[in-house]
Order: C-alpha cells, then structure tokens, then sequence
C-alpha cells in the first residue's frame, strides 16, 4: 500500500488529497476553499488590483460603486476594491509573524518544560499563567504606547502575548507523549533527551501544534486589526482592513457603508475559517490521541 | 575491563546481575504517606539464564524491572551487572549508552511500545547509528537480519505501527531491544496483551533466541503456565519482599510459601473450583 | 427449554467504505440457570455477540438472524420493551468497571439509582437492599462501602460492585465480557467463585465471555468457541477440553503453555486470529489450519451434531479428527 502511494504520479497524489478533504464535510471544506483563496490574492494582489491602492484622486471621494471602481471610491477618492485587496496582505503578514513566532516559541518551551518536570516545569507553567492573564491586545496596546505605533511593536507584543495559548495545549500533549511506553524504550536504548525530544516527541506534537497555530491565526488577525482600527497599528496610506474599518466611518455617517461593511466581512471571513479548520485539525489529532 | 571481555574464564562462574538489598520508596504527594514498593529484594541472574519474577499488582515486580533498566532510581542497595556496580544517581550519556548494551526491556502494551510515527527501518536505524559505527548498508543488512531474528519479513521494514498487528509489533519490540546486543532482556508481562496463538508464536520465538544467542531473561510476569514455559529459576514476590524462591519447575509442583500456594490454587484447570476467602481477606 | 436462543446471527455495520461484517454465522442457545462460556481471540466477535443480546448494537448496524429470549425476538423489540428487556431480564458486567460507573457519585448512588428509577423504592428500602447486595457479592463493611466513591476501592472490589448492580434487579441472563481479564489471579479466582455460587443460589444464566478457554471450560457447564466472526465448536465444557473437535479449538488448547510441564516448542498455529470481514468464502481458519485440504477453501463448513455424545463442530473433517487426531500428519 505504501509503495503504491510512492510511485502515484503527483496529480493522482493531488486528487487524492482533494478526496480525502472532502470527508471532512462541506462547511470544512469550504472554509479550506475561502483560505486558499485569501492566500492567493495575497499573493497575487499587484496583478489582481484593478488600480493603484494608493492613488488619491479628490474628485472621486466617496464615490459609489462604478465601471470605474468597482466597489467606489474613499474619502480620499482611492479605489477600495484595490485597497481591499493589498489589504489581505497586511492582513496576513502580521498573524504570520506572530503565529510562526510564536509557536516556535511556544513549542520549544512546552516540549522543554515536559520533558524536564519538576521545578523547571512548575515555574514554566508559572510564567505562562501570568502572561495567560494578560490579553494579548493590552500587552499590544503598552508595547504601542512605549515603542510608537506601527505593526512593529503590535507585533512583539503579540508574539508573547500567544505563547501560553500555543505552549499550553502543546505541554499537555507532550506530556502525554512523553509518558508513552515507546518514550521509556528511548530512554533504556540510551537516547539523550534531546534526541527523544526531537526526533519524537516533536513529530508526534506537530499535528496539535498545526492545528493550534491555525486557531491562533484568526485570533492574531482580529488583535492586529483592533490596533489598526484604533489607530495603533498600519499607519495611513498603508491598506489594511482594520485601518478601513476605522476610516470608513466617515462613509458610515454620510450614508456609504461599502468600505467599513467590506473589510468588516473579510475580517470576519477569515477569521471564521481559521477558526472552523484550525478546531478540524484539533480534532482528528484528539482521535488519533484516542485511538 | 576484563570483567566483562566475553568468554574471560573467571566471568562464567559469575552470575550475570546481582541486586543486594534492593529498595525502593515512592514518595507519597498531596499528602499521602510513602509507600514502599520494593523492599529488600535480593537475587542472581546466571549467563544464559532465564529468571522468573512472579507477582500480582502492586508486589513491586515492575519495579524492580524498571530499576535494572535504569528507568526508576533506586532508594538504597545494589544492582551489579557484569561484575560492575551500578554507581546511583543519573547516569551521563556515555554511560546510559553502555547500559543499554547490557539491559534492555519489552513492555506488555504492544500497542504503546512503538513511536506511531516512525517506519520500523528507523526505529531499528536509530538505535543502531547511536550504538554502532556501520555504513549505510550495514545498517540496512543488520535492520533486515534483526528482523528475521524476530521472525518478520524484510517487508515490514517500511510499515507504520499502526499497519501492523499487535503480534507483529511485539516482534518489532523484541527486535528493537535486540538491536544493542543486550546481555539481558527484562520482558515486562511482555506477553501478556497477546492473543493465545500469537502468545504461543512470541514464546517459541523467545525461546529460539535465547538457544541462538545466549542472552539472560529476566521475565517478569503474573501468569504461572507462561513462566513454567520460559524460566529455569524464578522468584515469588508480594508487597515488596521476596516470599518464595527456587527452581521453577520446584516452584510450581512443591510451592512452600502459603502465598504461591494461593497462587497455584488460583490458575483455573480442569476440575477447579474456585472457593471463596473470607470476606475480610478479600477486601485486602 | 432454552432461555436464549441465538440463531444463524450475522452483523455487518455500514462504513463508508461499504459494509463490514462483524459476525458471519453465530448460533447456540443458553438453558435456565446454564452457564455457557463463549471464547475467543480478538476480533473474533465475542463481545459483540454480547452486544446484540442486550440489543446495544451501534447505529447503522445491520442484523439478521434471530436472537430469541423466552420466547421474544430482541430485534424485533420496541425501544418499551427493549427497555425493560433489559431493566429487568438481563445484566451486563465489563472488563473494565471503572468505565461504566460515575467516578463523581458514591457506590451508594450508583446501586440505588436503577432501585429507585425501575422499581420506585423508597431511598431507605433501596439502600438496604444494597448493603445487603455487597454483603452477597462478598465485600466487608458494607454499609461503609456505600459511601465510598468509585476510586477508593481496587478493581477487584469494583468489579464486585458491578456484579451487585446487575443482581439487584434480580435478572435471568448475566451477560459477563471478559470481566476477571484486569484482575489478578487470586482475585479474578474470588470473582468467578462469587459468580458460580450467585448462579447456583439464584438460578441465573450466564454467558462469559473470556479468551481463556482454560477458564471457560473450569467454571463453565458448555463452552461455545469463535473464530472470525462465527461459532466453531459448541460443546459441553468437559467434553471439548478432553475430546475438541475443531482445528482452531485443538490449536488454541494446545497452544497455550500449562503449569504443569514445559514444552519443548508449544504448537502454535502459523498467522494471526483473522477478523470476520477478511474471512474467505471458505472456512477461515483454513490457512492456518494443519489438517486444511483443498476442499475447505472452498466449502464454508455448517455447524453439525457431533457423532459422538452432546455438542456441535463446524469442520469439513470433523469425522476424521474425532477418529484419530493425528491425521495432520
């Protein structure tokens, strides 16, 4: 069975994969769907931009949709359709970097503090309840008002500020690794910690690690466009959908909700389908766990 | 040095492990007392011999095994093996990797003793890159020759535990701790979670390897028929202490201790009738 | 007269990947106050067989074949009469006790609830009634042991508990899977003995489950043996440990070790236990099996009164076994 898996041509391997998501039910599967999508107009955001996001033209300020912008215009006449789109990029380097950064961090402290027990995991776990306190937003919010706004210090406070909320659930589930039988065999075959952890307990943590980073995702995303929102965050003319969140309630009041409403839905979008497929991912590693 | 040159003349006589006094206290937390769950236990295992620790839950049979392995530290007394005393306290690397040489363990839960997510070729693989220097292809010739040790195809190499049976895991276990060139093998109830024709496979294999190589058991178990099978000599333990030791075949056929008796009473056979203690003793 | 009669009972359940034959061909019955022991290794379908007597099929199981209790076909049972079916006709005890009792309610809650619920007893009448069950089922102090909570007593006791619930609504059927398999040897002797004295006393039927066929046959009046989903071998206990007549029943008796000698290689048969939904169209076990022709590969072997003496065998060469066991040579 497996040879026959690794001589498959890559499409077929591709199909299969595409098979396999579908018995994950249809909202999964769709919200799988509207990530891709996101991601991929990320990506190709200066191709897919009808104009330049930037480009203030006064004479169209707030103007409805048209031929010639599509989803009209704001109040410094810039194309929101275009702007929405570069949009998705802000949008997504900032939870990229927190999640990435985090969980690498997050990761590394949980195996470490399993594995040693004792004291050092007792004032691990500690340290992790008192930052687990805090909101990540307020920690953001400080870091903003010491550092200057700008997504940079949003950032760094958002990365510490996440840490528990990956190590956490990964320390329960590496201590229930490391106290799996095979783990004891590693350690009568004379492997060092450092390789058990590695090349074992890593790997069996990387399915909940995955999953949890994809929930953290959404949150980091709706965090990083509150600070935006209130002004903290992406600075002007950057696009970014919390900013237009803000800068459209000037729309709001004049009767033109378009940019507000737009950035609102795909905010709520992608953070719902980060949500919906990271707790997919949690799942099936919990029945694998069960097994 | 010489103590343990294989063959050396004065070693045969040697016995191959020897505890003295062997003790070991859990401490109790939350406020429950300590408990001590082995308590002065003393035994030899000879070259090429197979010995039984027989016991119920909670007589420290597991304990001791784990002790020998270097997974639990003792609280005092010695573990000597090869005619070197095992110095107490956490051992460095370097010398955790000489111990794996001499001792190694399988587990009863064939479904727990391998990693879900390595192929059989790298468990193997693993062990042997850390205990041997061997090219790439010596390595793959000693992972298939391991495996034929322990009965399975060469197939088997590039499946997942969880493509296998219990049965076959098992024999993946015993392979992985046959992959030091251990001295002794501590088989923890290893048999025990298998179906009777599987458990029945696993036993003749057992026995095949101990003709071929030589190699000590320490076979801890609970299940009489399976150690009269299995181990020359083997000691009864309850609560901690040793209450009967002799040859097993003595053992079984003239139990002196109350306690083994009870225990031979209890293995059902034709014409058992299973009585009932007195209620006091029971709830025990 | 049978109290339990199970007839040509097979059961598939439906997955994705199609439907999944969980047991192909089970069929014996069990007398008033007969103690029938059903053994097997894993997969064979022992405690699902358990599972379609107290009607506790999963969803999207499908069954055909009879199981009939005095009288009533438990398929064809409405969810009432299913329901008191099993509040009051039989009881089920498990492996594993822990699993089946609320950790966070007291031995006391848990023995009453089914006294109050089923049989509307007074809180005071029922808990009388229970300390009177603990007393049968052999543990001390209990009335004490009502207070208790699930994880202050060993498995042991627990496992004593769970007998006492399934008495006190004083069935006919005990339905027992595997329940001495976690315990220690000298407990799981007290368990059984406990279990043959409430059987002589009350008159209660029970079928054990057990992979033990030593254990089976010593405490059991017949023993019934499965293998991939199908009875094999249906003979009383006595008879089928001294004359077995089937192949796989013959490998396992002989594969197990005894504690009387050591052999010199124990025969075990090649292979692994094969579950029923990889079974061939012919016999199972033929690829296993030392006295297997060409034949039973493709013939599937029906259960058939034995020649000689009570019981039945499912085996194409049967006759020839019984005549001399040495024809695999």
């Amino acid at each position: 069975m497996s040879t026959a898996a690794a001589v498959a041509a890559p499409h077929q391997r591709i199909f299969a994969r595409v098979g396999r998501l579908s018995r994950f039910g249809p909202v999964t599967t769709a919200m799988v769907v509207v990530l891709a999508l996101i991601v991929l107009v990320a990506i190709f955001a200066p191709w897919l931009a009808p104009r330049d996001p930037l480009a203030v033209n006064l004479a169209d300020t707030l103007a409805p949709p048209s031929a010639r912008h599509w989803l009209g215009a704001d109040n410094s006449g810039r194309d929101l359709l275009s702007r929405l789109i570069w949009g998705s990029r802000t949008a997504l380097i900032g939870p990229l970097l927190v999640v990435a950064i985090a969980g690498t961090a997050g990761t590394l402290i949980a195996i470490v503090s399993a594995w040693l027990g004792g004291a050092v995991d007792a004032v691990v776990s500690r340290i992790l309840d008192i930052i687990f306190a805090f909101p990540g937003i307020l920690l953001a919010l400080v870091a903003t008002a010491v550092l200057g706004a700008g997504l940079q210090a949003a950032i760094i406070a958002l990365c510490i500020g996440y840490i528990p909320y990956i190590a956490r659930i990964v320390r329960s589930a590496a201590i229930r690794e490391r106290d799996a039988v095979y783990v004891q065999a590693c350690r009568v075959q004379g492997l060092t910690g450092a390789a058990i952890c590695l090349r074992h307990l890593l790997p069996n943590v990387a399915p909940i690690v995955i999953a949890q980073m994809t929930v953290s995702f959404g949150y980091a995303l709706v965090d990083l466009a509150s600070i935006s929102y209130l002004g903290l965050g992406v600075q002007a003319p950057t696009p970014d959908w919390g900013a237009m969140v803000s800068a459209g309630q000037q729309g709001l009041l004049r009767g033109n909700p378009t940019e507000s409403v737009c950035a609102g839905l795909l905010i709520v979008l992608t953070v719902v389908a980060f949500t919906v497929v990271g707790d997919r991912l949690s799942d099936r590693y919990e029945m694998g766990a069960a097994r | 040095m010489s103590t343990d040159t294989p063959g050396a003349p004065a070693a045969q006589d040697e016995p191959l492990i020897r505890v003295d006094a062997l003790r070991k206290v859990f401490k109790g937390r939350h406020g429950r007392p300590d408990v001590t769950a082995v308590d002065g236990v003393a035994f030899t295992v000879g070259r090429g011999e197979s010995l039984a620790v027989v016991g119920e839950s909670g007589s420290g049979k597991t304990t001791v095994a784990r002790m020998i392995t270097g997974l639990e530290q003792p609280t005092s007394g010695t573990i000597e093996v090869a005619g070197r005393v095992r110095s107490p306290g956490r051992a460095g690397a370097a010398e955790r990797r000489r111990r794996a040489r001499e001792t190694q363990i399988v587990f009863q839960d064939p479904y727990g003793s391998l990693d879900p997510r390595q192929r059989v070729r790298d468990a193997l693989g693993e062990i042997l890159a850390l205990h041997f220097d061997l090219s790439r292809a010596a390595r793959t010739d000693r992972v298939e020759e391991l495996l034929g040790q322990v009965g399975l195809d060469a197939r088997v190499a590039d499946a997942l535990p969880r493509a296998m049976s219990g049965g076959q895991r098992q024999r993946v276990a015993i392979a992985k701790a046959l992959a030091t060139r251990p001295s002794v093998l501590v088989l923890d109830e290893a048999v025990a979670a298998l179906d009777v024709s599987i458990q029945a496979q696993v036993l003749n294999l057992l026995a095949d390897i101990r003709a071929a190589s030589g190699i000590s058991f320490l076979f801890i178990s609970h299940d009489l028929a399976v150690v009269r099978q299995v181990t020359d000599r083997a000691v009864v333990m309850r609560n901690g202490v040793i209450v009967e030791e002799n040859t097993t075949a003595d053992l079984l056929d003239h139990p002196s201790h109350p306690y083994t008796r009870l225990l031979r009473a209890s293995v059902p056979g034709p014409g058992w009738t299973p009585r009932r203690r007195s209620a006091e003793a029971a709830s025990g | 007269m049978t109290l339990l009669r199970i007839d040509h009972l097979a059961v598939s359940l439906r997955l994705r990947a199609g439907d999944r034959a969980i047991l192909r061909d089970v069929t014996f019955d069990i007398g008033p106050g007969e103690a029938v022991g059903l053994v097997g290794e894993s997969g064979s379908g022992k405690s699902m067989t358990a599972r379609a007597i107290a009607g506790l099929l999963p969803s999207g199981a499908r069954l055909t074949g009879d199981i009939v209790f005095d009288g009533a076909s438990v398929p064809g049972m409405s969810r009432a009469e299913l329901r008191a079916y099993r509040a009051r006709d039989i009881a089920m005890i498990h492996q594993d006790p822990s699993a089946h009792i609320n950790p966070v309610r007291t031995v006391g809650d848990f023995l009453t609830e089914a006294l109050r619920t089923n049989s509307g007893w007074s809180k005071a009448k029922a808990a009388a009634r229970a300390t009177d069950l603990l007393g049968e089922v052999g543990l001390s102090e209990p009335a004490h042991r009502l207070r208790q909570y699930p994880h202050e007593l060993s498995g042991g006791m627990l496992q004593r508990v769970m007998i006492a619930a399934a008495l006190a609504a004083e069935p006919r059927l005990l339905l027992a899977d595997e329940p001495t398999t976690a315990l220690d040897v000298t407990t799981q002797a007290e368990i059984m003995a406990i279990l043959g004295e409430l059987r002589r006393d009350r008159g209660l039927a029970v079928l054990f489950i057990t992979h033990d066929l030593e254990l089976a046959a010593a405490t059991c009046d017949r023993t019934a043996v499965m293998y991939a989903g199908e009875v094999v071998e249906d003979q009383p206990s006595t008879g089928l440990h001294a004359h077995p007549r089937h192949p796989y029943t013959i490998a396992l008796l002989h594969s197990r070790p005894t504690i009387e000698s050591t052999a010199d290689r124990l025969p075990a048969p090649p292979g692994t236990p094969l579950p029923a939904y990889e079974a061939p169209e012919g016999c199972a076990f033929t690829a296993r099996c030392p006295y297997a022709v060409d034949q039973c590969a493709t013939d599937h072997p029906v259960l058939e009164p034995l020649a000689a003496g009570p019981g039945r065998v499912a085996c194409l060469r049967a006759a020839e076994i019984a005549d001399s066991p040495e024809v695999a040579q």
